[in-house]
């Protein structure tokens, strides 16, 4: 057959796209259970981490399970909050609807500790936090990035240990905004003001976890005060 | 395949054709990458085993490819080969792939891999184009690599994330923030070009005059 023909370009086109595009359909599905597997552990951590919970990283059954643990809420059509049980959530997400805003409740030495997953833009896309808080929303008990597709090396440094670590234990406060200075790398150590270190030389992914933050006080704060919006 | 012609193929692809110096190809990552060893070695393994392996594949097929779709077709192999790394990532090193980030995807807008295709693999034998995939993936990994120990070395006192340099130097603020940042790599890679170049015009001269 001639090869430059028409037949023979629209027959090799759709067999090479069928060859090439079969695997890796093949390769997704495969590794879908270890990827969904992947996502929830990384979830989990997040949200553990946040609420200040200390857990041993490698355990992964023993991680599953305090998330599991946890009491979990949504929010009813009034904005207020309602518990829901992980059969449900399962189920939810089971019949191709699931259940994204979701806050989890735990009490750590008799202190009642509330995080939520909020998501805002950044340079490059969206990023994912999990923020934990104390009921008063007055102190921070940690804060974790689920989600993130900022600069490797520079806006992506929010990930790394130094910047969300900065959140452990700092005050929140009245007026609900947090501060960002330039730092130096290290991370702020002084948690009793308003402000934390930003990451040097990404101003715009700085930018971005600060409005989500400080945005993501004043939800928490309106919901856990029971307020209707 | 005989011996001299993979010694020679290797020399070219990471020395005198080497894809960055010579080519001036692949620059977008090189600039992109390499403030962070860790993120660039696992990004150059990436683009070298890509190349190599659509290189291989498209060498097999050659004759098969109607002239018409052809670049298509190699974009499509080419593609083939990032999601399926992107796959492995995903499913085996979940934290690798959350700090690459968007990166892993961007390996099929490699200048590289589609050169090597048009170039080499064309008009070669399938190992022998496999061999030159890899090889251009090496020149290219071995020049990143180079430019990521500089950087991260002087923007975060690191190598590998292992602190070399005191914690006060980043501490301090005495480390070179224009090292965590893409221009940097454009200094790097300018003064890399004038050395390579001054290097090889002067074993070429010595080389005439023997």
């Amino acid at each position: 057959m001639n090869k430059n023909s028409l037949i023979y370009t629209v027959i090799f086109s759709f067999i090479a796209t069928f060859v090439l595009v079969f695997p890796l359909a093949l390769a997704n599905e495969a590794t879908k259970p270890i990827v969904e597997q992947n996502r929830k552990l990384s979830d989990a951590n997040g949200i553990l981490t946040a609420l200040g919970i200390s857990y041993s990283v490698s355990d992964t059954d023993n991680i599953l399970k305090l998330f599991a643990d946890l009491d979990k809420f949504t929010l009813d059509g009034n904005k207020k909050l309602t518990q829901v049980s992980n059969q449900q959530l399962e189920q939810a997400r089971k019949s191709g609807s699931p259940i994204f805003q979701i806050y989890y409740r735990t009490v750590v030495n008799q202190e009642t500790r509330w995080a939520g997953t909020f998501i805002g833009p950044a340079l490059w896309g969206n990023i994912t936090l999990a923020i934990g808080v104390n009921s008063e929303v007055s102190q921070f008990k940690g804060l974790q990035v689920l989600a993130q597709v900022e600069t490797p090396g520079l806006g992506a440094r929010i990930g790394e240990p130094w910047f969300y670590n900065q959140f452990n234990g700092q005050a929140i406060p009245a007026s609900g905004i947090l501060r960002y200075k330039a730092g130096d790398g290290t991370g702020d150590q002084n948690y009793n003001d308003d402000v934390v270190d930003g990451v040097t030389g990404a101003t715009l992914t700085t930018n971005g976890v600060r409005d989500l933050v400080n945005k993501s006080i004043a939800d928490l704060k309106s919901i856990l005060s029971g307020a209707v919006q | 395949m005989s011996e001299n012609k993979i010694i020679a193929v290797l020399k070219d692809n990471v020395w005198t054709n080497n894809p960055i110096l010579i080519q001036i190809l692949g620059i977008c990552s090189t600039l992109a990458v390499t403030n962070l060893l860790s993120n660039t070695l696992i990004m150059t393994i990436g683009v070298a085993l890509v190349t190599a392996f659509s290189s291989f594949t498209l060498s097999a097929i050659n004759n098969l490819i109607p002239r018409k779709v052809r670049m298509i077709v190699q974009t499509m192999v080419i593609a083939f080969y990032v999601i399926i790394v992107d796959i492995l990532l995903r499913a085996y090193a979940p934290e690798v792939s959350k700090n690459l980030g968007p990166y892993v995807g961007l390996i099929i807008t490699n200048c590289i891999i589609m050169g090597r295709a048009e170039a080499y693999a064309q008009a070669n034998p399938p190992l022998l184009s496999f061999w030159d995939g890899l090889t251009s993936g090496l020149g290219y990994m071995a020049v990143l690599m180079l430019i990521a120990v500089v950087r991260e070395f002087l923007g975060f006192g690191t190598l590998f994330g292992v602190q070399i340099l005191p914690l006060e130097f980043a501490a301090g603020g005495n480390n070179w923030t224009i090292m965590v940042m893409a221009p940097s790599a454009f200094f790097l890679v300018g003064i890399l070009l004038w050395i390579s170049k001054t290097k090889m015009l002067k074993d070429s001269t010595q080389g005439g005059k023997k």
